[in-house]
């Protein structure tokens, strides 16, 4: 596939960065010499500096010719138009637009205009805000990936020390009586694999299980070993938009008990006139004194302030002071991958999250859903099985899938079941397929409808 | 100061007052009555006003804030004064006690110093009654509703005279809001005379209670107020004293907009539901002594309205009541009606941002770096507003506290003292004591009528309007 980029910032460069390793044509243009230069030397993309709206430019990107086309510059109003130019040149390109402002996502009529019929519109932030509000929404979990429907989600568990799952193979565990959740994937010393039967888990074992949200109950907690906080508070550092996003979207599914942390005294009096519930406390949050008398029991906390560092240690000041969810956003690489030797097990990357979810949908195949899981490591896709694809009218057995891809559970009249050998999947069945990262272009085999033969 | 403009509005005034004069004395030609009294009130305000619009006739220009709390301050005086010249020419009252009388009327109080109205003419009635229904709307406005062509900044005429913390001109013309208000205000009178009339009372009692029920003034052609009334009058005044109480801004939403979610506002929930409470509860501690449950009931509606929307109307002795009855009474004097309305007190909004503003003092005590907006109706209430609604109550206690402390210096019993103080403050018309229902004001004295007159016209405008006129910054330049 031939792609262009407009815009060589973070969330251009990681894209450019995946869509060459996967082999694609990427062309990425950004009007700064200094970005231009900088990814020349570390990824195998061409690199334009210019204007992307001049006329040049776009010859020699080949903006003709594109099959996909990511419009991710800094500015919003930038992005729409090169969407429009995009368009007019090519009617036939893919276009994925990053459009942060809620004046203009909000208007869904102007995007169901026949001039945006093959654009995306993406916003980062906001994807940032869903994942950490669907994590508080399963309490105590490391991570959640919700599905389209609502009802059916995938959640990551750190095994306690009571849990009752630990210490023999689960099948005898299943023998002796015990109901054995869903479990899809485990990550054991580092090691992320699909469990069986003669699986053993141990404590600290992160493991994945597909339930139906609207049956949490004690019993599931039980399990796992650990304690469910329910939606008693949470603490929010950092008021500014993805702030008040989060503080929306908890306060609209159940959390009453808001407290935001916000440095600055303006922002503060825009809090209170937004959240009257809330206590807005005008405080710097790398205060840990004031952090730690401040907190007292809450369920989670979530620290998204305008700099990672502050997040970064906020998270580990929470952690300490033994907060059950804990839930700082970072982008920084490095930070990510230190996070975890911390004990921050669910740190959300705004960037991190659109990507997996862009990449994952330029699959073949009726994809309803993806998402990255287990900081990158697999990617999960819930998909509708179409007749003419690999998967539909065989048992799993005979379906060939290749080795590294699992179908985790099969949705049938908004039931899941956990799949085996014999399971034979129809037309419309949706199925969840975990796959591992650097297998995905494999899944466009088995999802894709056979045209001949 | 724009001194001309000034007077050309108040001539403007007179003129409309003049109007209104002739009326009464249209009731008192119908009943073969002496006219003469509205004559003389007729030619001694239409002169002056006839020859002030004459010499201003060039003026035009703006109005700044300042001229509109002159012009309101000076309009009310003069309307006051105006008001009690049928009165004296009559012969039946002296100047203090017809500038009394004509200012309970004005601010829709309803005090009077008549202890038999039932010997006065029927044309001196219904100009009472006609008082309170102009001052219940206020007649500034009115001024403005029919004289666009004064061509002045009538906003600040509308701050200084429609009571309550907030003014919304809800038509982009401020000319067609004070039309519509007083449409309002119009068709409701008519509604509750023929209501009245309905419910077998003669058409100018009927139009004369519908007059005074609406502006919440409380003036009363018999002696015994609706007491001598059937059980269904009563119950028809309760309804239209509760309107009247109400803010005309949502009258008119839901009149003519059928914009019902504006009832969703606390203002509101607060203003009926005191009402309904402190009926309920009078109703129930009279019932020991009281078995007739819709006596009961009724009269302690009556009361609870009567006072809250600081109408003023008697159906019975509240001052025979229980201890607690006329505890309750007394607080809700203070509340009064709604902002917008043409009720009196400081008003339900003032009171529900006094109590959140205690609750949010504590909240910031209990948590010093927590920040803390004070929301109605989730609405933030700018800090400015607050500071002025806390004070004007403040000012409102000095003042009462005050005027009590000199009524009883010129002889009154501490209790009808405070009673009178509070009654005229709030424009309600009974206080306790000697002045109450079952009483009236003769019995105080001259300085204490005068006094008595002034509060109740500083409570109309709620105080600062007046009180501003008296400082020393209203009068330096800029």
């Amino acid at each position: 596939m031939n792609v262009v980029i407009f815009g060589a910032g973070l969330v251009g460069v990681t894209l450019a960065r995946h869509l060459s390793e996967q082999t694609h044509n990427v062309t990425i243009i950004d009007s700064s010499r200094e970005a231009v230069t900088k990814i020349q030397e570390k990824i195998d993309v061409q690199v334009i500096q210019g204007n992307a709206s001049s006329d040049d430019v776009l010859e020699d990107a080949d903006i003709e010719k594109a099959d996909l086309v990511f419009a991710v510059t800094n500015s919003d109003e930038t992005n729409i138009v090169l969407t429009l130019i995009t368009h007019a040149q090519n009617e036939n390109a893919r276009i994925f637009t990053r459009i942060r402002g809620e004046q203009y996502t909000s208007k869904a009529r102007l995007w169901q205009a026949d001039r945006f019929h093959n654009t995306r519109i993406f916003n980062p932030e906001q994807a940032a805000t869903d994942a950490i509000v669907q994590l508080l929404t399963v309490p105590s979990a490391i991570e959640v990936i919700p599905f389209p429907d609502g009802a059916i989600k995938l959640a990551g568990f750190k095994l306690g020390h009571e849990s009752l799952l630990i210490g023999s193979p689960l099948r005898e565990l299943a023998k002796a009586g015990r109901k054995i959740p869903l479990i899809v994937a485990a990550e054991q010393n580092g090691e992320v694999h699909l469990p069986s039967g003669e699986t053993v888990l141990s404590v600290g074992d992160r493991v994945y299980i597909t339930f139906d949200a609207t049956a949490v109950g004690k019993d599931m907690y039980k399990l796992l070993g650990i304690r469910s906080y329910g939606r008693s508070s949470v603490i929010i550092v950092g008021g500014g938009g993805i702030g008040v996003r989060v503080g929306m979207g908890l306060s609209a599914c159940g959390y009453s008990n808001i407290t935001f942390i916000e440095k600055s005294i303006d922002r503060c009096h825009v809090l209170a006139d937004m959240f009257p519930d809330a206590f807005i406390m005008n405080a710097d949050a790398t205060d840990l004194t004031f952090l730690m008398n401040m907190v007292g029991h809450p369920a989670a906390l979530v620290a998204v302030a305008g700099r990672e560092e502050v997040n970064f240690l906020v998270a580990l000041a929470a952690i300490r002071q033994g907060i059950p969810t804990v839930i700082p956003m970072l982008d920084n690489e490095s930070y990510l991958a230190l996070a975890r030797d911390y004990g921050i097990e669910s740190a959300i990357s705004p960037k991190g999250a659109t990507v997996g979810e862009i990449l994952g949908s330029l699959r073949k195949g009726n994809i309803i859903k993806s998402a990255p899981m287990m900081n990158g490591r697999l990617q999960a896709f819930m998909a509708k099985i179409e007749s003419g694809s690999r998967l539909a009218h065989v048992t799993l057995a005979k379906a060939k899938i290749p080795k590294g891809i699992l179908i985790a559970a099969v949705v049938r009249n908004n039931r899941v079941t956990v799949p085996n050998g014999a399971t034979l999947l129809d037309e419309d069945d949706h199925a969840l397929i975990l796959c591992a990262t650097d297998l995905v272009s494999q899944i466009d085999d088995v999802l894709a409808v056979k045209v001949s033969t | 100061m724009n001194g001309l403009m000034v007077i050309r509005v108040l001539a403007a005034l007179l003129l409309i007052l003049a109007f209104f004069l002739v009326f009464p004395g249209g009731v008192a030609w119908w009943f073969r009555e002496s006219t003469w009294p509205f004559f003389c009130a007729v030619a001694v305000t239409g002169i002056p006003s006839l020859a002030g619009l004459y010499f201003t006739r060039n003026m035009r220009g703006e109005l700044n804030s300042r001229d509109g709390f002159m012009i309101v301050s000076l309009g009310w005086l003069v309307a006051v004064v105006a008001g009690a010249v049928p009165f004296v020419a009559s012969g039946l009252l002296g100047w203090v006690d017809a500038i009394f009388e004509a200012s309970a009327g004005y601010t829709t109080t309803g005090s009077s110093i008549l202890t038999d109205v039932e010997v006065w003419p029927k044309g001196m009635l219904f100009w009472r009654s006609l008082t309170q229904w102009l001052g219940g709307m206020g007649m500034l406005l009115l001024a403005l509703a029919i004289l666009p062509a004064l061509g002045v900044g009538g906003m600040q005429i509308m701050k200084a005279e429609v009571p309550g913390p907030s003014k919304d001109r809800f038509t982009p013309r401020l000319i067609s809001t004070a039309r519509i208000l007083w449409g309002i205000y119009l068709g409701y009178t008519l509604l509750a005379t023929v209501g009245f009339y309905g419910v077998g009372m003669d058409w100018l009692e009927a139009l004369d209670h519908a007059m005074t029920a609406l502006s919440t003034g409380g003036f009363s052609t018999r002696n015994a107020s609706f007491g001598a009334f059937s059980a269904a009058a009563q119950w028809v005044a309760i309804v239209f004293m509760t309107l009247g109480g109400i803010n005309f801004m949502i009258h008119y939403h839901v009149l003519f907009r059928r914009n019902f979610r504006i009832l969703n506002t606390s203002e509101l929930h607060v203003y009926l539901g005191l009402i309904v409470v402190s009926s309920l509860v009078i109703a129930l501690s009279r019932l020991w002594t009281h078995p007739d449950l819709e006596t009961a009931l009724r009269e302690g509606f009556f009361q609870v309205v009567s006072i809250m929307t600081t109408t003023g109307f008697a159906t019975s002795d509240y001052a025979q009541w229980p201890f607690l009855a006329q505890a309750i009474l007394g607080g809700l004097m203070v509340i009064g009606g709604m902002s917008g309305s043409t009720g009196g007190g400081v008003k339900v909004i003032r009171v529900i941002v006094l109590l959140k503003t205690v609750a949010v003092v504590c909240r910031r005590l209990l948590t010093p770096l927590r920040i803390i907006h004070l929301q109605v109706d989730r609405e933030t209430v700018p800090r400015d507003m607050v500071e002025a609604c806390v004070a004007m109550i403040l000012l409102a206690i000095v003042l009462v506290l005050g005027s009590m402390v000199i009524l009883i210096l010129l002889g009154m019993d501490p209790v009808s003292a405070f009673g009178a103080a509070l009654t005229c403050f709030s424009n309600v018309g009974p206080g306790f004591g000697t002045v109450g229902p079952a009483s009236n004001f003769a019995a105080v004295p001259e300085v204490g009528k005068i006094l008595l007159a002034i509060l109740m016209v500083v409570g109309r405008l709620e105080i600062y309007t007046v009180v501003l006129i008296f400082t020393i910054g209203f009068w330096r330049r800029r």
